[in-house]
């Protein structure tokens, strides 16, 4: 078994951390892992990615088009990622908008009509922003919302119980607002599922 | 986690190999994607720093020097820098070469194929090649680890220096890596007087050091092809594909297709190459096809050996208008194309869409100085009318470079390390009246201070910027000479004015007063410098000094020029509220903002 996935977003969303738990996941399952992690820039207000694959491979980067799955933890960052998405790809995109410095100075507009065209291409589309603002939970929770879903969309790999039991290894502050994060990104994405 | 496999990236897998050669000394300046082998050593292994010495040296040419000394007294040394800075480290590294070592002496030097942090797609290979000395390039980090113990073992029994290669996905990449164990050893002082050997008293002592070096070069070679210092897989008859590095890892994945089509002949190291390695293996193929990362080094040395052996297979790489491009880092399709290029066709994905990308480019942090003093400098400019698209600012490398992107777009040049003063120069004597040059603390103590002295000398109208936040910010905030971190501090205004530079020194969270130093900056005459110092805000942040500001909503009428202005990232505009909203998380206070809003709609929070 090989299984490819990248994690795209701005710098600063939790990217690397949400792929470090995933690898660990896979490692406590003894799966072989391999990470890549393009971080260089992120603090700046950058684009950031990193790679994971699972399964006996030789190099952490996977052609384009072969992901099978791809996690955008910004909705415009999907865009970055499109070119790892095949016709067999499960996409999982986060509805949280981060304006680019060109957005923010007029320059260019954020992308308009995105949701309209990732759902017509049936990728999971997560309601992120509003579901952490209406549960009164920090930003800095995307990640483990996000990890929620992965955890339902692709439970044989990412068994729920495992990642939590992880995840409450890691945490080292915001513990109760995580998982709750993580719950909700579960039912988002177990109501998504169920959705015709 | 099974106990001793940890998930490692070649870098800290690099960290970890030293360790367990029994490494003694490890010098290096930070440089993408180097830098994580020293972090790794400072930050994960303490309880070894008393006895392994470890530093962060100014530049790489004093990195270098100590690792040579110390390799010349009989210990174990390695020196870590990015392609760039072995071009710093090169005038002691080529001649102690020359020289030889006692001690092994390891360089590591990380290459940066598709340019993800860096000036230029240096293949750092060429400089074994020039040396010469042997260069070993691991493809994954488990490797890495394992290769560092060899690399000293081959530097030790042949007495010369080797080369780590490593590239930006060898630094970066992560998998479980078995430990094993940390052997710390002391190893006694045992530098003797060499004249012949240490020296380069006379033609007739370099010339017997470089036939030499050509001599431990040959045995290299044969230590290569006896040891069998290189793999072979599958056992296909078709194409022969020679290999090394990271870039063996997308003709591997290809195997359980291709096996029973090529034949894979990987490289530990890429140069020297034994001739006979070449001739047995290319017995029987007509083509060979050479994936390697950036340079054909591997494709020219077969190329010739093949003319010497009179062999008529025919090589297939970069060089002649190959099948693959000279420049940018490889890739499985780079890969594929190549051998679907010479007859065998790949399975290949479709693309589902092709729509463009998004476009996020780097700026300052929210909190950044520098945003502020290049605010300072562009109102000065304005209230001394100076036209800044007349005014030639010269950027260097590190953060300060980001007034090159938008919203401020001010910087004209970005070269190499300490370039800005001496482009500056250059732009004086070419006829312009004054120029501006604008340098981190980092990056004024590693190559900046010649040029200073002699823009002094000749009285150059070079203006001198200094934008000091105290860490070597871009690559990961490693410790500067100015860091508030230990009571041995170096500041640059105390070199300036032992140079004889007038210098201000400012607090950039001061818009007002950088504001006017600027002004004096500008309307001196002669060459002069200002130090605009305020601590990097994400370190300063970390350390617990954090500042903050708020919108008063009554005042605020949602012109958003504060956004426009600073592009800062902590500024949203609220669409529903049409008024601004400042992420407290990310806000630290800086006062830019509230400088700029012509309704005193900002309150701010200084640190």
């Amino acid at each position: 078994m090989t299984y490819n996935i990248i994690v795209g977003g701005s710098g600063g969303q939790g990217v690397m951390s949400l792929v470090d738990l995933l690898a660990e996941c896979a490692i406590v399952q003894e799966y072989n892992v391999k990470v890549m992690k393009y971080k260089g820039l992120a603090q700046r207000g950058g684009s950031v990615r990193a790679f994971l694959r699972i399964g006996d491979v030789e190099s952490p980067i996977f052609p384009r088009y072969s992901a099978d799955l791809v996690v955008s933890l910004e909705l415009a960052e999907t865009l970055n990622l499109l070119e790892y998405i095949g016709h067999e790809t499960k996409v999982l995109i986060a509805d949280y908008r981060i304006p680019s410095v060109l957005n923010a100075i007029g320059i260019e507009r954020y992308p308009e009509d995105l949701l309209d065209m990732f759902s017509k291409s049936g990728y999971y589309i997560l309601p992120a922003e509003r579901d952490l603002k209406e549960n009164k939970l920090p930003v800095i929770t995307l990640n483990t919302y996000m990890l929620g879903a992965i955890s339902v969309i692709l439970s044989d790999i990412f068994p729920k119980n495992l990642i939590l039991r992880i995840l409450k290894k890691r945490l080292k502050r915001f513990v109760d607002e995580n998982i709750l994060s993580f719950e909700l990104g579960m039912k988002r994405a177990i109501h998504l599922l169920k959705a015709p | 986690m099974i106990q001793n496999i940890r998930l490692m990236s070649g870098n800290e897998a690099i960290a970890r190999g030293l360790l367990e050669a029994g490494v003694n000394v490890v010098a290096g300046y930070p440089g993408t994607p180097s830098s994580e082998v020293i972090d790794t050593l400072l930050h994960d292994y303490k309880e070894y720093l008393d006895r392994v010495y470890v530093e962060w040296s100014v530049n790489e040419k004093v990195a270098a020097e100590l690792a040579i000394a110390a390799a010349w007294a009989g210990l174990r040394a390695a020196a870590t820098m990015k392609m760039s800075g072995m071009n710093v480290a090169s005038d002691s590294f080529l001649s102690a070469v020359y020289s030889g070592v006692k001690g092994g002496l390891v360089f590591y030097v990380a290459d940066d194929p598709g340019v993800y942090a860096g000036m230029v797609e240096q293949d750092t290979r060429n400089y074994a090649v020039m040396a010469p000395c042997p260069v070993i390039e691991p493809r994954r980090p488990k490797e890495a680890k394992n290769f560092v113990s060899l690399a000293f073992n081959i530097s030790e029994e042949f007495k010369i220096p080797i080369i780590l290669r490593g590239t930006t996905v060898l630094a970066h990449s992560e998998e479980p890596v078995p430990l094993g164990e940390i052997r710390i050893k002391k190893r006694e002082f045992a530098f003797e007087k060499d004249i012949a050997k240490y020296t380069k008293a006379g033609r007739k002592i370099v010339l017997e050091q470089h036939k030499e070096t050509l001599n431990k070069i040959k045995k290299i070679k044969e230590a290569i092809y006896k040891r069998k210092y290189y793999d072979t897989i599958g056992n296909g008859s078709e194409i022969l594909i020679i290999t090394a590095g990271n870039a063996s890892n997308y003709v591997l994945d290809l195997m359980n297709d291709l096996k029973e089509k090529i034949k894979v002949l990987r490289l530990w190291f890429p140069w020297p190459i034994p001739e006979k390695l070449i001739e047995e293996h290319v017995e029987g193929f007509t083509k060979i096809l050479i994936v390697e990362e950036i340079d054909p080094i591997i494709e020219r040395e077969v190329r010739a050996i093949l003319q010497e052996i009179g062999s008529k297979a025919k090589v297939f790489g970069k060089l002649f208008g190959g099948p693959i491009p000279g420049y940018n880092e490889m890739t499985p399709e780079i890969v594929s194309n190549a051998l679907a290029a010479l007859g065998l066709e790949v399975r290949a994905k479709n693309p589902s869409s092709n729509v463009q990308g998004f476009r996020r480019p780097i700026t300052f942090c929210p909190g950044c100085p520098h945003r502020v003093t290049y605010f300072a400098l562009v109102e000065a400019m304005k209230s001394l009318g100076l036209d800044s698209s007349e005014i030639i600012i010269t950027g260097d490398i590190g953060c300060t470079i980001l007034a090159m992107n938008k919203p401020f777009e001010i910087i004209w040049t970005e070269l190499s390390m300490g370039a800005s003063v001496g482009l500056a120069r250059g732009f004086l004597k070419a006829g312009k009246d004054i120029v501006i040059a604008t340098v981190g603390d980092s990056t004024f103590f590693h190559a900046t201070i010649p040029q200073i002295i002699n823009a002094y000398l000749a009285n150059d109208n070079v203006k001198v910027i200094i934008l000091d936040n105290s860490w070597v910010a871009m690559t990961g905030h490693q410790p500067t000479p100015t860091s508030p971190i230990t009571e041995r501090r170096v500041l640059p205004e105390k070199i300036l004015e032992a140079i004889g530079i007038e210098t201000k020194v400012i607090d950039p969270y001061d818009v007002k007063g950088s504001i006017e130093a600027m002004k004096w900056l500008l309307s001196s005459k002669g060459p002069k410098a200002v130090v605009a110092r305020r601590e990097c805000s994400l370190q300063a942040i970390r350390r617990g000094i954090k500042g903050t500001a708020m919108i008063i909503k009554d005042k605020c009428v949602g012109c958003r020029l504060c956004l426009s202005k600073t592009a800062c990232m902590a500024l949203k505009f609220n669409e529903k509220e049409k008024k601004m909203e400042i992420i407290k998380e990310l806000c630290n206070g800086c006062g830019l903002c509230a400088y700029i809003c012509p309704f005193d709609a900002i309150e701010v929070k200084k640190p």
